[in-house]
């Protein structure tokens, strides 16, 4: 298993931690700073996982289209 | 064995996905679109084992590299159609996901278009002889 | 012929062991139909490749037999010419036999004459006459014989050498130059000779012509 399983965590973690930040600065009633940050967590993730299709994309291409 | 590591890889990521997905539906989804990849690329290192062992035997018995060629052009573009499918019907969107399927089945079929032309060429030249 | 179609097989049973896995290897059930198809097309035109190189061949062919139809009327104007040789070749051929033939006889001829009399036949010719259907006659025979008067044994090469050179065909319109009783034995063993042939071979008497010569 040659990719780092830790990010699977990470995103799990940065997916909680958002919510419970969303979850605080809701409570104390700034709205839009919970939005930005859904945002930015959302985005970070975004990167992590975009990157890793990335990966994948280009190993398919790879191994089994390899003339193109 | 790598069954256990997919198998417990895929428990976790269940068992967080089931956690976020009360919490936040977009960072679930993505979650389990990571997940799907890392599973996907710790495959694929046995699937080019398995081909390059039939790119070997076609190298002995001297196939057409055109034909292998195609076949395996073949398999990637229903893996790749494959998981963009399904990543988006997770997502919720089943008309993107077999626009996907349709882009998929029809880019197969264009890889059949030079064999197809071979075929019938050599059809009618045979015909009128 | 047997590495071609070797090769041939060899690509269609990997070809038909690739879309197996294939099969195994896709994802799902949706591509399947598809990919049946194309995985049939290829295998099709896998076996078509002989068919296709043989029609590209087929072209070559073609234009060679084109080149050979170029050649055909020169071979018709000169089918005449074809026959005349071959005539002329079995003339020649007749001719050799009839030659080898006269040989034979000649020497059979004189090979008889030789244990027969005590001569030696310095010269024999045969002329053969061409009969139709293939049977021949001895039209005339030659010979030139000369009579060992009892040297036989004593040097029979030496006389033989020494008479060659001789040729007595030119003197033989001189026989004055013999002894009378020396050309009666003569003309008697001609005569004896002449007879036996007569005999033996079946031949009329003008047909012999006999020369004796005497030994120096």
């Amino acid at each position: 298993m040659p990719y780092n399983i830790d990010t699977i965590f990470q995103i799990a973690g940065i997916g909680i931690i958002v919510a419970m930040m969303h979850t605080v600065l809701k409570q104390m009633g700034k709205e839009d700073y919970a939005h930005w940050v859904t945002l930015i967590g959302f985005i970070v993730v975004l990167f992590m996982v975009a990157s890793l299709v990335n990966d994948l994309f280009r190993e398919i291409k790879n191994v089994f289209l390899f003339g193109s | 064995m790598d069954i256990m590591q997919i198998v417990g890889l895929g428990l976790i990521a269940t068992f967080l996905i089931l956690v976020l997905k009360e919490q936040k539906p977009v960072f679930s989804f993505l979650l389990a679109t990571f997940v799907g990849v890392i599973i996907f690329l710790s495959l694929i290192g046995k699937i080019a084992d398995v081909l390059h062992v039939l790119q070997n035997l076609a190298n002995k018995a001297r196939v057409n590299t055109f034909f292998l060629e195609t076949v395996l052009k073949i398999i990637g573009i229903a893996y790749i159609a494959e998981f963009g499918a399904q990543v988006t019907r997770d997502a919720g969107q089943g008309s993107i996901a077999s626009k996907i399927e349709l882009a998929g089945k029809i880019l197969i079929l264009v890889m059949a278009i030079p064999v197809i032309t071979v075929i019938i060429e050599t059809v009618v030249q045979i015909l009128p002889s | 012929m047997i590495a071609f179609l070797s090769n041939w097989l060899k690509e269609i049973v990997l070809l038909i062991l690739i879309a197996t896995f294939m099969d195994l290897l896709l994802p799902n059930r949706s591509m399947e139909r598809y990919v049946k198809l194309v995985m049939g097309l290829v295998i099709i035109l896998a076996i078509l490749t002989p068919i296709i190189s043989l029609l590209n061949k087929n072209v070559d062919l073609s234009k060679l037999s084109l080149t050979d139809g170029n050649l055909v009327p020169g071979e018709m104007t000169s089918l005449e010419s074809i026959h005349a040789s071959g005539e002329e070749l079995k003339k020649t051929q007749d001719r050799l036999v009839i030659e080898e033939t006269e040989r034979r006889i000649a020497e059979q001829i004189a090979t008889e004459i030789n244990e027969e009399f005590e001569v030696s036949v310095l010269e024999k010719y045969v002329v053969m006459e061409a009969a139709t259907d293939k049977r021949m006659g001895i039209e005339q025979v030659n010979l030139t014989i000369s009579s060992k008067n009892g040297m036989e044994d004593s040097q029979p090469i030496q006389p033989v050498t020494l008479v060659e050179p001789i040729v007595i065909d030119s003197t033989s319109d001189s026989p004055p130059s013999l002894s009378k009783g020396e050309s009666q034995q003569q003309s008697e063993l001609a005569q004896k000779i002449s007879g036996y042939l007569q005999k033996q071979w079946e031949l009329q008497p003008n047909q012999i012509v006999i020369q004796i010569v005497e030994e120096p």
